[in-house]
């Protein structure tokens, strides 16, 4: 993801806010992976990601007005991204993700160049993941990918969910107990703890 | 075990907000569970962490972008076209 200032992006929002599409060009550039990665993890498929994350930049645009410029772009952002992904499943009514359902061809892929070894064990582990979140309902899967691929403490979460800090902690701590039952009933574990040691040295 | 694991739990374990996050569980908008858990983790629950904690954010693509702000434009054009009769009056 793009790395800019404080200043550059408070700059870009007043921008945008008095009408310039230039500037919201920026603010998609330097989100649109945050916000894409939440709605993938979220729905689980390419297209209804990029509809989701299409869909957040939409209402952003048509509310700017009233976002409150003390906090975090990002951070109302996520949580217009999480609430349209939560609204989704709910009327999908939970389908179970399919272990087959493929990929996007870039999803763990950080270079060119990548061992097809490593590159396998990737993309295993990727569909372990999403597989596995699938079995979560959409208020914990939400929790548990805001805490694990955003680093947000209790209390941001919190505010992305429009809940409670101590809800937060709960979801997190029970949604690491059905993940670890998931992971065990498939016989995965062994395989999961090591295929990420081997993701993460690559 | 490999010692990279043994490494991972022993970190895991000493996390103080981890070990916070597994004594804070009453809440109005949770159901409570019976009891305490006891603080350590299972070498399922380890092994979650090591799988969540690695896996990488998946990239939107170019094309996705122009997509949105293609649509970001055609929004603020429907903006203007509704802006124009309040402004003169009609």
């Amino acid at each position: 993801m793009p790395i800019v200032s404080a200043e550059r992006e408070q700059e870009w929002l007043i921008k945008a806010r008095s009408g310039d599409q230039a500037a919201f060009g920026e603010l998609v550039r330097l989100h649109q992976t945050a916000v894409y990665n939440l709605a993938y993890r979220m729905l689980g498929g390419r297209a209804e990601a990029e509809d989701a994350t299409q869909e957040t930049f939409l209402r952003a645009y048509s509310n700017l007005n009233r976002y409150d410029m003390e906090r975090p772009f990002r951070t109302w952002l996520l949580s217009i991204t999480s609430n349209f992904a939560i609204d989704r499943l709910r009327r999908r009514r939970l389908t179970w993700l399919s272990i087959d359902e493929p990929l996007p061809p870039r999803a763990t892929m950080q270079s060119e160049e990548v061992d097809p070894e490593d590159a396998a064990i990737a993309n295993e582990q990727s569909a372990l993941i999403q597989s596995l979140l699938g079995e979560l309902s959409p208020e914990y899967r939400a929790a548990v990918i805001l805490h694990y691929w955003y680093d947000y403490a209790y209390q941001e979460i919190a505010e992305i969910l429009k809940t409670t800090e101590s809800a937060v902690k709960s979801r997190l701590f029970r949604a690491r107990q059905t993940l670890a039952q998931k992971l065990a009933a498939r016989g995965a574990t062994r395989r999961a703890a090591e295929g990420a040691e081997k993701v993460e040295e690559s | 075990m490999s010692s990279e694991f043994n490494d991972a739990k022993r970190r895991l374990e000493q996390d103080d907000d981890d070990l916070a996050a597994r004594h804070a569980l009453p809440d109005d908008s949770e159901a409570e569970p019976e009891g305490l858990p006891e603080p350590h983790l299972t070498p399922e629950e380890i092994a979650v962490e090591l799988l969540f904690r690695a896996a990488p954010l998946i990239e939107a693509s170019q094309e996705l972008t122009e997509r949105i702000l293609t649509v970001i434009a055609a929004e603020a054009t429907k903006q203007g076209k509704r802006r124009w009769p309040r402004i003169f009056g009609r």
